[in-house]
């Protein structure tokens, strides 16, 4: 209760700053926020190649560069940088190859090693670059701006290999995951709203929900050989799901330029 | 003035020494070592790993280790080059390099029993087994064409060289037992005999 007071007398007090109507006078704004991303649908197979594609179904985002730019009271441009988080397959990857066993077969299979591939070992990638047209509708001390964004989402896939031993035998199988196609920008579209308190003339509280969607075209080849008589047994798992997720993400919106005519404000 | 730099000069080298110690300093201990004698043992490959066996064995994950000693005979003295400072060495660098002073030119896999129709007992039954590598498998020939005359570098003592037979071939389920015998460059020959097996199905 004595929260829910304080925060009343906060908004209470900003709001004696806004004595003057402050509204639609920013020009450039930044905007940044973290947030999560809530699949809908998910990119994700249940394969063990999921694990070399750096992405996360969900997962959470730092909005590290993002800003509005806007033309007159109500239209504007807004741009977003997102970076996620991702964990990627390491160079000792004892979880990937473990998955590789389990997808093969526990009782037939060991894990003898891993056949030699370069595993990189990347912490984190721009997940989602956008820009979009935004339009604000503001009051004294709220404000909401719808806004329709394209842009690429990307992500890392990284070749990998496992070499399995066959129980109860002296085969080997080595089982090489490479991606077929370098290319994993994906053509994303988003639909989001923007709202808040500005909790002073130049620096606004920003809650942002948005609905994204993008379909991604990527292409991973295992390969199996056998090493006794080097036969080899080829399969393609394919990412080309539609990919709809949503978004909610918190943070500010810091006023950087106001129009002209408001300036000396 | 003048003598600061008078003494500038007399410490480059030592300083150059000094950064040289650091960063390049990694002396070599060289030796020349022989092939000494052979160990040889069942071996069980039916788990993760082969490991030495005295009893039953599936008959399709059967194998032989070779076990070929090998004894350092001498070192090879290095010139020590002039320095004025201890090298400085990080771990990594205490390395060992040992020559071999001979090398194995074949390794042949006689068999003591009757082995199939066409084998029987004292045949050479080389040609079914082959050498195991993680992920590869390696014909016994081919293996002592590459392998039969190494260059160790190595942190510690020279160990001996151990070699995985893998039987490639199933036989009838039955009792086993196999004569090794190595040929060293210069002359010599190893024998080595297993212990019965019980090859199961």
């Amino acid at each position: 209760m004595k929260t829910i007071t304080f925060i009343l007398m906060l908004l209470s007090c900003t709001s004696i700053m806004f004595a003057q109507d402050h509204n639609y006078q920013s020009k450039i704004t930044i905007n940044p926020a973290v947030g999560a991303i809530i699949p809908i649908k998910k990119l994700f197979k249940g394969d063990a190649s999921d694990a070399l594609i750096g992405y996360k179904d969900l997962n959470f985002y730092w909005q590290a560069l993002s800003g509005s730019l806007y033309f007159n009271r109500r239209f504007g441009i807004q741009f977003d940088a997102q970076i996620a988080f991702v964990d990627k397959v390491n160079i000792n990857a004892p979880k990937f190859q473990e998955q590789v066993r389990e997808q093969f077969g526990v009782d037939r299979f060991f894990v003898a090693g891993s056949g030699g591939e370069v595993w990189y070992a990347n912490m984190k990638s721009v997940a989602r670059v956008m820009l979009g047209g935004v339009y604000r509708y503001e009051t004294t001390r709220w404000f909401l701006n719808p806004r329709l964004s394209v842009g690429v989402s990307t992500f890392d896939i990284q070749n990998a290999s496992v070499v399995l031993k066959e129980k109860d035998s002296h085969e080997f199988y080595t089982v090489s995951y490479k991606r077929s196609n370098v290319a994993t920008n994906s053509f994303t579209v988003l639909a989001g709203i923007s709202t808040g308190y500005k909790l002073r003339p130049r620096l606004y509280l920003n809650v942002d929900l948005s609905g994204s969607y993008f379909r991604p075209n990527l292409t991973i080849n295992e390969d199996v050989r056998q090493a006794s008589n080097g036969e080899m047994s080829s399969r393609t798992v394919d990412y080309k799901r539609s990919i709809v997720s949503i978004n909610a993400a918190a943070g500010v919106i810091i006023v950087l330029q106001k129009f002209k005519e408001f300036r000396s404000e | 003035m003048k003598f600061r730099k008078v003494l500038l000069v007399l410490a480059v080298p030592f300083l150059l020494d000094v950064a040289s110690s650091c960063s390049m300093g990694c002396d070599v201990e060289t030796y020349q070592y022989v092939h000494k004698d052979l160990q040889v043992a069942n071996l069980d490959n039916s788990g993760a790993k082969a490991v030495v066996t005295s009893g039953e064995v599936k008959r399709s994950a059967y194998g032989i280790r070779l076990s070929i000693s090998r004894d350092a005979i001498a070192a090879i003295l290095h010139e020590p080059g002039l320095s004025f400072s201890t090298k400085l060495y990080a771990s990594d660098c205490i390395e060992n390099e040992y020559i071999a002073k001979d090398s194995i030119t074949s390794i042949k896999v006689v068999s003591l029993v009757n082995f199939d129709e066409e084998h029987g007992a004292g045949s050479d039954v080389s040609d079914y087994f082959k050498v195991g590598l993680t992920g590869a498998f390696t014909a016994l020939d081919d293996y002592v064409n590459m392998y039969g005359h190494q260059t160790l570098n190595l942190n510690g003592p020279i160990q001996a060289h151990e070699i995985n037979l893998l039987l490639m071939t199933q036989p009838e389920p039955g009792t086993y037992q196999f004569k090794l015998e190595v040929t060293i460059s210069d002359g010599r020959n190893f024998e080595g005999t297993t212990n019965e097996i019980e090859l199961v199905e």
